[in-house]
């Protein structure tokens, strides 16, 4: 399960769509926006994605995961619109049996997710201007 | 000579000036796309650091052209 969303995250949602009754272990992490990235104060990021290539590439990133470490379910949102710091930009749920497979499957998708969602950000800065992260 | 409606996302945006435009493409593969893309805009890529795409499905540079709306998109940046 994945979605792009503009609206604020709420991560216990996501908590229902991995546990389950095999489940011994949740583990779900937040990735929030920080107000500092190489030495320059952010104001503000812009997000934005391809909705339906986002859903098909966080499928294929969770189907490694559970092929990988053995999972009872993974759940992912991630942010599109404009944040400032402390939003929570993208969110990961995972669930499985036990919680080595479940932390090691989190990180796996998180670290993955964020080399090839199809999702970008723009940085805004306190004097005005702005960059894009991973200009080609 | 086909026309495709092009959508450049994250940093390819602000390198065209434009979000989307619909352009001529001579050729009938991914590639022949980026290629009218890149030359219309005048911009040096490496093809390489680019993924193609429907709103649907990633596509190779060599897939044939099925579709009539295509994603150039940079690499990621998300988290």
């Amino acid at each position: 399960m994945f979605s792009l969303t503009d609206q604020p995250i709420s991560p216990r949602d996501l908590r229902g769509a991995v546990a389950g009754d095999g489940t011994g272990a949740v583990v779900l992490f937040e990735g929030v926006v920080r107000n500092i990235n190489d030495g320059r104060t952010v104001v503000r990021l812009d997000y934005e994605g391809v909705p339906e290539l986002a859903v098909h590439a966080f499928r294929d990133i969770a189907n490694e995961a559970g092929e990988q470490f053995g999972i009872t379910g993974a759940a992912g949102i991630h942010r599109t619109g404009n944040l400032v710091p402390g939003d929570i930009a993208v969110c990961i749920a995972v669930g499985a049996s036990h919680r080595g497979a479940a932390f090691d499957a989190c990180r796996y998708i998180i670290d993955q997710t964020k080399h090839r969602l199809p999702v970008w950000k723009k940085e805004w800065y306190e004097d005005g201007t702005s960059a894009w992260i991973h200009h080609p | 000579m086909k026309t495709v409606e092009v959508h450049y996302m994250g940093a390819l945006r602000d390198m065209t000036g434009v979000g989307s435009e619909t352009i001529p493409v001579d050729g009938d593969t991914y590639a022949d796309v980026f290629e009218a893309a890149t030359g219309r805009h005048d911009l040096k890529l490496d093809r390489n650091q680019i993924r193609a795409g429907t709103p649907q499905a990633f596509r190779d540079w060599s897939d044939p052209l099925d579709t009539g709306v295509v994603y150039l998109m940079p690499p990621s940046a998300g988290g």
